[in-house]
């Protein structure tokens, strides 16, 4: 029952209601004590943040459960809680004295604090946490204070919701400083590199690229040590590059852009030669495919196409090229529907962007079989353009498949041309998301993950300088 | 809502719509209605609604020892507000609790997490078998007739000075559906069953017969008590056997119940073999990155074929599953060969772009051969004969190896004739062994199983394993 | 079904669920439908009376009537659910024969149905066979009234506080590198309910029953190991059974002993017989299993022998006074008045205040679980005991849709007298087994029996390994009499436990405290192990 009617119709039937049955001081029918509770009363730091969680929660999924369809707020990244989230920690808080409880709860407190906005006591206890250890107890001494970095700007929890915001960079910076003077090899190099990570990332997320700039020196150089002991493994290794590229990538931003003024393959040798200085690799090893032409897309269908005999992406056009499915369960963050809101965003910025989407089919649709590739095309035209207004062109791809045999009839899916071309021998795999950048002539500029808070706003700033500021050529 | 639910039930249904102990369609409906005009604060409402009405006798030391006349309800309201579910359930209809019910509801959701985009998504329509599932013979049987059968149940055993204990009983249930974006639905049952155990008077012997059908007048009760009668007569004073491997003749009843190890648990269910797991793993496959099932492979003995038709008029069902999905015509085993496995509708989609998946009734037909018991002992040189096991339970998914006890009847066979009761045993065996080891097949005949009828032969398997002596009777 | 001609043709009485389908009613105490009282009003005693003149006015000897209003909340992480229901049934005796009858509607005119209708139904079994069923004498209870005694009402918690607390629970366990929680949930539930006989009795009762999963999973040095406390099985208790006990020691506890047992060694089973010392939870598991079932007398009598079974005490008259149910350390006793018991009540579902009465004394079996009619079975034995005929009080159902049968009440084990725990019974064990946590499966005597669970190696008093996949093989009598010593007072622990009987099946809760004990002999086998 849908009850966009109903619900009108409900507060009458609640009132006559009222009307009809009189008090209903005796009816016990599904009485509630409280929708709310008092968290005065709770007793366990534990019990306060499972109430902060709830509360940012519910907060947060009925103020922001559309919000992928509204304009990015960045702001968002640097905004206090909500008021009723403080007021929970502050309450249920009040009982812990930053003076006089055990140092060791400092894991559990020091959340809770930074949500009722009493950093001062979370500096206390930490600091009553770090007076505790033994003076050669060096690597308890690290393992407290990476922990406590990654409280500061992320969670050390576990449990994401419980994210202070906003990051608490300058008192992060200094204790990643303190770490830093400890020898690297007290430190568990996991937990070195989350709470590395963790703050760059924060950082950036905030918009402070000079912090970035200043950790990501530091960062590197931890890199760098631990690469020359060759004490982590090589995973991590690979971790900690990306990691550090991305950084510098940050870092470097304005110098990328400027080049991007002056051409394409300026920029390019940029990213690669910061990915030689992170990953001790040659430049050329750098995984994402920019700097290459863009393959044209291919589709068996065609939507929102003008000029059907103009290849996409159409030469003396800036383009995206973005890869599109219906089922995203595998991305995390609420699967497509903040691509789509992204894509929606940056298409009303630059009217101008050339957009393809490109896609293909897999035999159903939602709760549908689709009997013919066609109808499945037109039914993700209808779920794309129609439902989600997504800008530009749709190329859908019958996709190549086959059966496995006998009754199991499972289908597996080959890689459609646009996915085999915009692989580039599998340097990089095509998934839904992916989205290329494309200049004027026909080269790729960057490559992405659609992400809104992050890529989007980058991804930005490079199309503004493709559309604006370069006339040309090169 | 203005839709009435589909009339999904029995060629008879209409004629009975509801009765006056269950709920009918269109009182369903308007208690789905009343529900949704409660509802505040937007969002979405689904609702179910069941009712049923048992008339029950239960007997015991050769007299009734209750007789019982129930009914009930529940309705259970779904709402989502925002993508935050709050779920209440209550048995009473009038406006208030039922507007109780949609507030509590609502007042759950706003404290619960959201999961924004999960939304119920309109579907195709479904088309349901037509099912054999209601019996007016079975909704009328008064409680005097009943007590009269119960009587001609006891009688013999209490001439032949043996003591019986018994359960007859009849039972109507309604269910419905009324969901969010899609059809509702609704379908009215009759369920009879009747089982009985005759025990000597001093422990030392005891036998049982049961049968079930959504309609009474295809269950044979002086069949069933003599059936009874005489398998406790013959177990009297059995003797302790060596635990070890037997050639086994079973009857019907044991091979349901190993056998409904495969139909009514996970083993078949498709998603499960596809992530490797339980008893029909091929195994991975590395070029395709997936796992494999023992689809298309011979996992027992070509003899043996498991299907289900919900049309079937011996095998009805509720023609869908609690999603709505429908039951479909469906070989499980097609003469030893695993062919078809249970999924539901999402994943077949995804996986194999069927539009249907296949959701299991439980309920099955398992084929046999034409070998009488009689000829399976003729042809038997050492063996055992088992009535039925008891207490079965699942010790490894991965074989689907199980142990539980023989119940009620278990006979030594030598050389072609039964020799003499025996002491009850615990087994430790899997079903697919025994269907392995199938030397001989009987006529397949309904069983006891109140919940999925079966149809499930007699047959005679080699080197059953028995683990322990089991002294109890 | 094919019977002869004999069916008596006499109408059943089909009527609608509710008086009027037009205008449902909430209940309908006097002439209008009218929100639902407190249990304790006293309107609801003249809709219990109008169900038992009904009933007495078709000729019952005997009646009684129930009415339930059971509420019940769920909570799993993040999420609340809400059940209610309101049912009445009235039981009634004609000529020695039971009828019984139920619905979902209170008012006047349904309960006079319900008499009628159970009446109808008892009548019709008699049919010229005489049964006798002599009901035990028992006291009136001209006007009683008892809430079982929480500390915290569930339902007057708020429901974010319960979620809340749940949730900081996980955040606890987390805590400790390599947790994860896997179950985390908790079940409220009050029923009221309303009760008249024609002794004459009558009396409300609100109880309580609360219950949670609180369970584990451990990764440490690579290897994988799951757990859950055992102390939160369901109990007589309001939310206190979260509140009333040190719940974060408990699981600071289970993680610390499963990841003890992750860094035993895991041995194959050596097939064999074993000294062995069984924990609490095991002694528990295995007294509800065996005589905690073989003692129920209907069972003992044949009542379940189509359904559950029957019982290896297969000769009560026989038995009772003399019958060595186990070793003389031995005794069991019976009471649903402890406080806290998932059967705790203080009447049971015929009026009966049960009393505190030994099953087993020093390993004699003394006694049988008894409704008013199973302990007139009994009378020529009592009368010899010189005691008293009396029930004890053992008549349950879960709500009043269903007929009460004879369940368990709450069953004691006596400690042992030198204070030992668990760890203080394996010392001095030179080679042996311990066993922990081990679920029992009985045959339909609860004669023979199968148990799987924890099995360590133990070699001078201390776990020296797992056995990997073991489980026990016993018979009841024996094991019982192999019982060599048990743990002291302060190693008794309870645990409440879901049992099924009957046809159709119904639950029942009720709660097992026994100690620790140390066993003589105890089989070993492989259970994957085919013949």
């Amino acid at each position: 029952m849908r009850s966009d009617a109903s619900t009108r119709f409900g507060a009458l039937g609640l009132l006559a209601l009222a009307l009809a049955t009189a008090p209903a001081a005796a009816q016990t029918s599904f009485a509630w004590p409280s929708d709310t509770g008092d968290v005065g009363r709770y007793t366990t730091p534990e019990d306060c943040l499972a109430a902060v969680e709830r509360v940012q929660r519910q907060i947060v999924s009925w103020d922001t459960v559309w919000t992928d369809t509204l304009p990015l707020t960045p702001s968002r990244a640097v905004a206090p809680p909500p008021a009723a989230v403080t007021e929970t920690a502050r309450r249920c808080g009040a009982r812990f004295d930053a003076a006089t409880v055990p140092p060791t709860e400092f894991t559990v407190l020091q959340p809770l604090y930074l949500f009722a906005e009493r950093d001062a006591d979370a500096a206390t206890l930490l600091r009553r946490r770090l007076a505790g250890i033994a003076p050669g107890a060096l690597r308890e001494r690290a393992a407290v204070l990476d922990s406590a970095v990654s409280g500061y700007v992320f969670t050390s929890t576990g449990h994401p919701e419980l994210r202070p915001h906003p990051a608490r960079l300058a008192v992060a910076e200094s204790l990643l400083a303190e770490a830093g003077e400890l020898p690297d090899t007290v430190h568990a190099i996991q937990a070195r590199f989350e709470a590395e990570f963790q703050f760059i990332n924060s950082a950036a997320r905030a918009g402070d690229t000079a912090r970035v700039r200043r950790e990501v020196e530091h960062y590197l150089a931890v890199v760098a040590r631990d690469s020359a002991t060759d004490r982590g493994d090589a995973t991590y290794r690979m971790f900690a590059a990306r990691v550090a590229y991305d950084a510098l990538i940050m870092v470097q931003e304005r110098e990328l852009l400027d080049s991007l003024r002056r051409g394409t393959a300026g920029f390019v040798a940029l990213k690669r030669a910061a990915w030689a200085k992170v990953s001790g690799q040659r430049p050329d090893a750098l995984s994402i495919p920019i700097g290459h032409p863009a393959p044209p897309v291919e589709g068996t269908f065609w939507f929102g196409r003008k000029d059907a005999s103009a290849p996409r992406p159409t030469r003396g056009n800036v383009a995206l090229v973005v890869f599109l499915d219906y089922d995203c369960r595998f991305l995390s963050n609420g699967g497509c529907w903040p691509i789509y809101a992204s894509l929606h965003r940056l298409a009303q910025r630059f009217p101008a962007l050339e957009v393809t989407a490109a896609a293909r089919t897999h035999g159903y649709f939602s709760e549908m079989a689709p009997p013919t590739p066609e109808q499945e095309a037109t039914v993700l035209r209808d779920w794309w353009q129609g439902f989600h207004h997504l800008p530009g062109a749709l190329a859908v791809t019958a996709t190549d498949f086959w059966r496995l045999g006998g009754p199991d009839r499972r289908r597996i899916d080959r890689p459609t041309a646009n996915e085999t071309h915009y692989s580039f021998g599998r340097s990089w795999e095509v998934r839904a998301g992916m989205a290329f950048l494309v200049d004027r002539n026909g080269i790729i500029v960057d490559a992405v993950e659609l992400r809104p808070e992050q890529t989007e706003l980058a991804l930005g700033r490079e199309i503004e300088v493709l559309l604006n500021e370069r006339g040309d050529g090169g | 809502m203005s839709t009435t639910p589909r009339d999904v039930s029995s060629h008879r249904w209409s004629a009975r719509d509801g009765g006056d102990r269950i709920l009918s369609r269109a009182e369903c409906a308007a208690i789905a209605d009343r529900i949704a005009r409660f509802a505040r604060g937007g969002g979405d409402t689904e609702v179910r609604v069941q009712s049923w009405w048992g008339g029950e006798l239960r007997w015991a030391r050769n007299r009734v020892s209750l007789a019982s006349d129930r009914r009930d309800i529940v309705v259970q309201v779904v709402r989502t507000i925002r993508g935050a579910k709050g779920i209440a359930q209550t048995n009473q209809i009038d406006d208030a609790s039922l507007e109780a019910a949609v507030r509590v509801a609502e007042r759950e959701a706003r404290i619960t997490p959201t999961t924004p985009r999960d939304f119920e998504m309109p579907r195709p329509a479904f088309d349901y078998a037509k099912t054999m599932i209601w019996s007016d013979a079975t909704y009328d049987r008064t409680a005097p007739e009943r007590g009269a059968a119960a009587r001609a149940l006891i009688d013999p055993a209490e001439a032949a000075g043996m003591l019986s204990a018994g359960y007859l009983g009849v039972r109507a249930e309604a269910t419905s559906h009324f969901p969010v974006a899609n059809p509702p639905t609704y379908a009215a049952s009759t369920r009879a069953e009747c089982s009985m155990t005759v025990r000597d008077a001093r422990g030392a012997g005891s036998g049982w017969a049961g049968a079930s059908s959504y309609d009474i007048a295809a269950i044979d009760a002086p069949a069933l008590a003599a059936r009874a009668l005489e398998k406790c007569l013959a177990s009297r004073n059995p003797v302790a056997l060596e635990p070890g491997r037997y050639t086994v003749i079973l009857e019907p009843q044991a091979v349901h119940d190993l056998v409904s190890l495969i139909t009514q648990r996970t083993a078949l269910f498709r998603p499960f073999a596809e992530q490797g797991l339980g008893s029909f793993v091929a195994g991975y496959d590395d070029a395709l990155k997936t796992w494999r099932s023992k689809l298309g492979s011979s996992v027992v003995d070509e003899r043996i074929t498991i299907s289900h038709d919900p049309a079937d008029p011996l095998l009805g069902v509720v023609p869908f599953d609690e999603n709505d999905e429908p039951y479909r015509p469906v070989t499980w085993i097609d003469h030893g060969v695993l062919e078809t496995m249970y999924d539901h509708r999402p994943y077949a989609l995804q996986t194999r772009n069927d539009p249907l998946g296949h959701p299991n009734s439980g309920s099955y037909r398992m084929s046999g051969g034409e070998t009488s018991v009689d000829e399976m002992i003729a042809s038997t040189k050492r063996g055992l004969i088992v009535t039925r096991f008891s207490d079965v339970m699942l010790l490894d998914e991965s074989s689907l190896l199980a142990t539980g006890l023989t119940r009620d009847g278990l006979w030594l066979v030598e050389n072609g004739h039964i020799t003499k009761a025996v002491k009850n045993l615990r087994f430790t065996e899997s079903p697919l062994f025994v269907l392995n080891g199938i030397e001989q097949l009987g006529a397949p005949v309904p069983v006891f199983s109140p919940e999925a009828p079966a149809i499930v032969p007699p047959l005679k398997a080699r080197d059953f394993s028995f683990t322990s002596v089991i002294d109890a009777i | 079904m094919k019977v002869g001609a004999t069916a008596a043709a006499v109408a059943v009485l089909p009527r609608p669920l509710a008086p009027s389908r037009s205008n449902p009613l909430l209940v309908q105490l006097g002439r209008h439908p009218e929100p639902v009282p407190p249990i304790d009003d006293p309107r609801l005693r003249d809709l219990v009376a109008r169900g038992l003149e009904s009933a007495r006015g078709e000729g019952a000897a005997y009646a009684d009537v129930r009415l339930t209003h059971t509420r019940r909340r769920f909570f799993d992480t993040g999420t609340v659910r809400d059940a209610e229901d309101m049912v009445a049934g009235a039981r009634a005796l004609v000529d020695g024969y039971w009828g019984f009858a139920s619905g979902p509607v209170w008012s006047p005119d349904e309960m006079a149905r319900l008499g009628r209708e159970a009446s109808a139904q008892a009548k019709t079994n008699a049919l010229g066979k005489r049964r006798v069923a002599e009901l035990a004498p028992v006291p009136p209870v001209p006007d009683g009234h008892w809430a079982m005694p929480v500390e915290i009402d569930p339902f007057e918690v708020p429901p974010t506080e319960i979620l809340d607390h749940l949730m900081g629970l996980l955040l606890f366990a987390e805590r400790t590198p390599g947790v994860s929680v896997v179950g985390d949930n908790c079940t409220v539930q009050v029923q009221e309910k309303a009760f008249g006989s024609t002794v004459p009795s009558y009396y409300t009762q609100r109880t309580y029953r609360t219950s949670g999963e609180f369970a584990i999973r451990v990764v440490h040095d690579e290897r994988q190991g799951t757990g859950a406390v055992d102390c939160l099985t369901p109990a007589g208790l309001g939310w206190e059974l979260y509140r009333g006990q040190p719940l974060r020691e408990r699981i600071a506890r289970l993680i610390a002993d499963v990841k003890a047992d992750l860094e035993l060694p895991v041995k194959p089973v050596d097939v064999g017989r074993y000294d062995a010392v069984f924990d609490a939870r095991t002694v528990a598991n295995l007294l509800a299993e065996t005589l905690g079932r073989a003692t129920e007398l209907d069972r003992a009598l044949g009542y379940e022998a189509n359904a559950g079974g029957t019982s290896y005490l297969n000769d009560p008259f026989g038995m009772l006074g003399g019958h060595q149910a186990g070793a003389p350390l031995l005794s069991v006793f019976g009471n649903r008045s402890e406080p806290g018991g998932a059967a705790t009540v203080r009447w049971d579902d015929e009026g009966v205040a049960p009393d505190d009465f030994p099953l087993v004394q020093d390993g004699v079996l003394v006694d049988f679980q008894t409704t008013r009619e199973s302990a007139g079975w009994l009378k020529d034995y009592y009368a010899k005991r010189g005691v008293p005929l009396r029930s004890h009080g053992c008549a349950s159902a879960p709500s009043a849709v269903e007929a009460p049968l004879q369940r368990a009440p709450n069953l004691t084990m006596t400690p042992g007298r030198d204070a030992v725990d668990f760890d203080g019974l394996l010392t001095g064990m030179a080679r042996g087994i311990a066993v922990a946590g081990a679920t029992i499966a009985m045959d339909f005597q609860r004669l023979n029996g199968m148990g799987m669970g924890r099995v360590y190696e133990i070699r001078n008093g201390k776990r020296v390994a797992i056995i990997g996949g073991a489980g026990l093989l016993f018979r009841a009598p024996e094991l019982w009499k192999a019982m060599l010593a048990l743990g002291g007072k302060a190693s008794l622990r309870r645990y409440g436990m879901m049992s099924r009987k009957g046809e159709p099946a119904q639950e029942h809760t009720s709660s097992v405290t026994a100690p620790p004990a140390a066993f003589r002999q105890i089989t070993v086998v492989d259970p994957l192990r085919k013949a």
